[in-house]
Parts: structure tokens; C-alpha cells; sequence
């Protein structure tokens, strides 16, 4: 997937656990792994918008594109 | 395991509703899959009783109705019922899994497809018994009163769109698990 996700970066940045900032947005546990992990087929914009907000980052500081990975069908 | 089947619907008002009507025809079900064979066995078991069998003419084999012949037609009457009892019960597990909130799930589809195809036989048994119980019913009655009778009737036909649809229903159930499994991947 040419979508790499630095989740991990800015919670460390942050200073921030997982489980609060999945307590924060409101999603499981198991999902922000599988999100760390890029293990999503994608995100929703109102769940970036909450990641975002608990992190004070914008989407490009938790998104990264890699050029020359294929998309996953 | 795909997510859908790890994960139940939950939460959703219409989920819920969806999960007590689902309750209540699995219920509905399971008394249907028990009253089906006791019913055939008091229409056909029960000395005095003049039953009719899919356009067979009873008045003309009531007289001579013996314990034997009774029971005979009963067991050959008993396959295509068996058969939609089965179908019946395995709609009561796919009605359970809709109950359990497992709405777009493998087992769901099976269980569709299953109910599907025992609706298939049911109807195609009924139709072939047809003959073989008007023969049983009507091989001791004088030269030239004996029968065979072949019927398909607005029931098998209906018998068969019903199947038909459901089995179309499971394919497209099939579509919506893999949307379903799509939507599960989407945090």
C-alpha cells in the first residue's frame, strides 16, 4: 500500500498512549493497532478529523505516501 | 475468519429491530417444523378422516381407507414434508444468527442457500409423491377406478419462485458480506 501511516511518530511526539488517544476518538483499541499497523483499507474523515484534534496535527503528519507501492485492490 | 464474521451488528435502532423480529420467526419456525409432521400424521393416521392429497379425489378412496394404506401414503407424504421441515429448521439457525446481530456472515448465506434448496426438493418431491400416492390410494379399487394422478399446481409454482428468490437473496447476501467485510476494514 503506498499509504503509510506515522501514527506511532506523532503519539510519541505527543507523549501520548494508544489506548487514550482510541479512548479520545472513540474507536477500540484493536482498531487504532490496525491503524498503526496499516492494516485498514482506509480511515474516515470524521475519525482523521478526531485523530487530529487529539494530537493537534494535521493529515499529512499521520499520513505518508510512498511512490511505487501498488494500491491494494 | 473475515472480520463480518468476527463482528456482530450492534448498536443500530434498525439493527435491533431486525434482531427481535428475527427472534420471534425463529420461533415461528421451530413450532412450524413441529406442527408439519404432526399434522400430516393426525390427516392421515386418524381412523374416520377423509383426507385429500393435492386434487386426489378422497370419495373415491375413503370407503376401502385401511390402517395399512393410511400409513403407507403417510410415509410417502412424509418426504416432501420432511424436506420442508429441514428447510424450516434451517431457516430457525439462520433467524438465530440475525437474533445473535450475525447479519452478513458466511453461515447467514449458507443457511439461505440451504433453505433454498430444500424448498427446491420439497416442492419437486411433492409434485413426484403426487402419482405415487394416488397408485396407493387407488390399487384396490375395482378395474377402471384405479388412478394415477399428476398435479402441479399455483402451490409448486410458488414453491419454486420462493426458492428461486431466495437463492438470488443468498447471492446477493453474498455481495453485501464482502461490502460488509470492505466497511469493516474502514476505521
Amino acid at each position: 500500500m503506498p499509504i503509510i501511516v506515522t501514527l506511532d511518530v506523532m503519539l510519541a511526539r505527543r507523549k501520548m498512549k494508544a489506548k487514550d488517544l482510541a479512548a479520545e476518538v472513540g474507536i477500540t483499541e484493536q482498531n487504532l493497532s490496525l491503524l498503526r499497523t496499516g492494516k485498514v483499507k482506509g480511515v474516515r474523515f470524521s475519525t482523521l478529523a478526531k485523530i487530529c484534534r487529539s494530537l493537534e496535527c494535521s493529515p499529512g503528519e499521520i499520513l505518508d505516501y510512498e511512490p511505487g507501492a501498488e494500491p491494494e485492490e | 475468519m473475515s472480520l463480518s464474521q468476527s463482528l456482530p451488528f450492534t448498536g443500530f435502532p434498525r439493527m435491533d429491530r431486525i434482531r427481535s423480529v428475527s427472534r420471534i420467526m425463529r420461533f415461528a419456525c421451530l413450532i412450524a417444523a413441529a406442527l408439519l409432521p404432526i399434522a400430516l400424521a393426525a390427516l392421515w393416521l386418524t381412523p374416520g378422516s377423509s383426507p385429500v392429497f393435492d386434487g386426489i379425489d378422497s370419495a373415491t378412496v375413503t370407503e376401502n381407507l385401511t390402517f395399512l394404506k393410511r400409513a403407507l401414503v403417510f410415509a410417502l407424504a412424509l418426504i416432501p414434508t420432511a424436506l420442508a421441515v429441514m428447510a424450516l429448521l434451517r431457516l430457525s439457525r439462520v433467524f438465530a444468527g440475525y437474533a445473535a446481530g450475525r447479519v452478513f456472515t458466511q453461515d447467514a448465506i449458507d443457511g439461505l442457500r440451504a433453505t433454498a434448496w430444500f424448498a427446491v426438493w420439497a416442492t419437486a418431491a411433492r409434485i413426484a409423491v403426487t402419482p405415487l400416492v394416488s397408485v396407493a390410494l387407488t390399487y384396490d379399487n375395482a378395474p377402471g377406478q384405479r388412478m394415477v394422478t399428476l398435479a402441479i399446481s399455483s402451490d409448486n409454482i410458488f414453491g419454486f419462485v420462493f426458492a428461486l428468490t431466495l437463492l438470488v437473496i443468498a447471492w446477493v447476501m453474498s455481495e453485501a458480506r464482502r461490502i460488509a467485510d470492505d466497511l469493516n476494514q474502514i476505521v
